[in-house]
């Protein structure tokens, strides 16, 4: 009699250590940088991450050029003192905030000219058209983007990222980047052919 | 009752959808690689999503730069991040590659690489973030699937992430469109989780590299951005 309970439950828990002690054996066979994975040997960085994938990287790097100092510094003085710029920004000081390197996206990568942040000081109001790029993101034309006019009222607008090519001639602008800025419409002007908008 | 907001909502965001555009041009980067550094364990994951299923510097989509850890799955995630950030709307499908070693805890199939496709979620594709109207957050996560999580003894139960803005990115508010601030919608998405569960589960840091570092440039109509750093965000 007394035996009975004892084996009712002896034989389960010892079941039941039995597997828990294979699943964790087998957990730890897998999570042990050591031994690898059942597929094999696991090559890992020394820090940490397997950095094995059979897939190879079938272009290999693509190296993106950059605006030297001075270019920076042409171009942003040309955003800042075009034509466009000088004309909405009559009455403020205006003066290229910074200015960042602008390429193509299909390799190889190519300067296309810069992205210059210009600001306004006092905050300008805007009721314009205004220069826009629509980018074709195909690259299939040179250069890869469309220009055409935007229709634009706003105010508050204390900084406009104006696009310049390599030329230093203003080729866009994206009014509303400044994010107190109160822009209250953007309307294309006529009807332009812009290459297909993708969503990302 | 409850189902016509439901069918509503739904005919909105497939409305949506068909306003914005089909697939996405694929981007180009000097730094593909892995997500490493000593949280990573065994386990890998690339340090980019990718546009196809084709492993290439010139066909990446965007960095991964979110961990969400401890007893994560893309579903606990989505919900989560859809009720507590607004980050409920569909995007286009893009591709995550990763490498789970540890199949048995995780249920997954993946202990030799594999591909996991998802479209993310985002907010409404013309709201305003940070006081840029015209913007939507986008976040992509990844784990094999099934099961839609991946385990190692340092993450727990994890999926990671890729995330960006969108700018314009629909015809209902008309304007250039402009992707990528990779940084500005980690942050985003990082003080989502803080308002939420609070500064203890959630650091913009990790043990983990990214390996993806961008500055900030623009390459055609997409502002690149990111640390490298990969933010951490716990699921309880």
């Amino acid at each position: 009699m007394s035996s009975q309970p004892r084996r009712g439950v002896t034989v389960p828990r010892l079941v039941l250590t039995l597997g828990v002690a294979l699943v964790a054996g087998l957990m730890a066979a897998q999570v042990v940088p050591a031994t690898g994975s059942s597929s094999g040997a696991v090559t890992t960085d020394p820090s940490g991450g397997a950095t094995d994938d059979p897939l190879s990287d079938e272009s290999g790097p693509i190296p993106s050029p950059d605006l030297s100092p001075s270019q920076m510094a042409d171009l942003g003085a040309a955003a800042a003192t075009s034509d466009v710029i000088q004309v909405i920004g009559k009455g403020s000081v205006i003066a290229p905030k910074d200015a960042l390197t602008w390429t193509d996206d299909v390799p190889p990568l190519r300067l296309l000219g810069a992205a210059v942040t210009v600001t306004f000081n006092p905050a300008i109001s805007v009721d314009a058209d205004l220069p826009s790029l629509a980018y074709d993101e195909s690259e299939k034309t040179s250069p890869p983007y469309v220009t055409y006019k935007t229709h634009v009222v706003g105010s508050n607008i204390g900084s406009m990222t104006v696009f310049v090519d390599m030329d230093g001639n203003l080729v866009g602008i994206i009014p509303d980047s400044d994010p107190n800025s109160k822009i209250s419409s953007q309307e294309t002007v006529g009807t332009p052919t812009l290459p297909t908008h993708h969503e990302d | 009752m409850s189902r016509r907001p439901l069918i509503l909502i739904t005919a909105a965001s497939l409305l949506l959808l068909a306003l914005a555009g089909g697939s996405a041009q694929a981007h180009s980067v000097g730094n593909l690689g892995y997500v490493t550094g000593s949280g990573m364990n065994e386990d890998g994951v690339r340090n980019y999503d990718f546009d196809t299923q084709r492993v290439a510097s010139d066909n990446v989509d965007w960095p991964v730069n979110l961990i969400f850890f401890d007893n994560a799955s893309i579903n606990t995630v989505k919900a989560d991040l859809c009720t507590h950030g607004d980050l409920c709307t569909g995007g286009s499908t893009k591709n995550g590659r990763m490498d789970d070693e540890a199949p048995i805890a995780s249920g997954s199939g993946c202990s030799n690489w594999c591909w996991d496709a998802d479209s993310g979620s985002k907010t409404y594709v013309c709201g305003t973030v940070w006081g840029y109207d015209a913007t939507d957050v986008h976040y992509r996560p990844y784990s094999p699937n099934p099961p839609d999580r991946m385990y190692n003894t340092y993450w727990g139960f994890y999926v990671f992430a890729s995330s960006h803005w969108d700018k314009h990115d629909s015809s209902l508010c008309p304007g250039t469109s402009q992707y990528g601030w990779n940084e500005q919608a980690e942050k985003v998405i990082w003080q989502d989780w803080v308002d939420w569960r609070g500064t203890g589960a959630a650091w913009n840091n990790s043990p983990t590299d990214g390996n993806n570092y961008q500055p900030k440039h623009w390459a055609g109509d997409n502002y690149w951005d990111n640390s490298g750093e990969v933010t951490r965000l716990r699921v309880p």
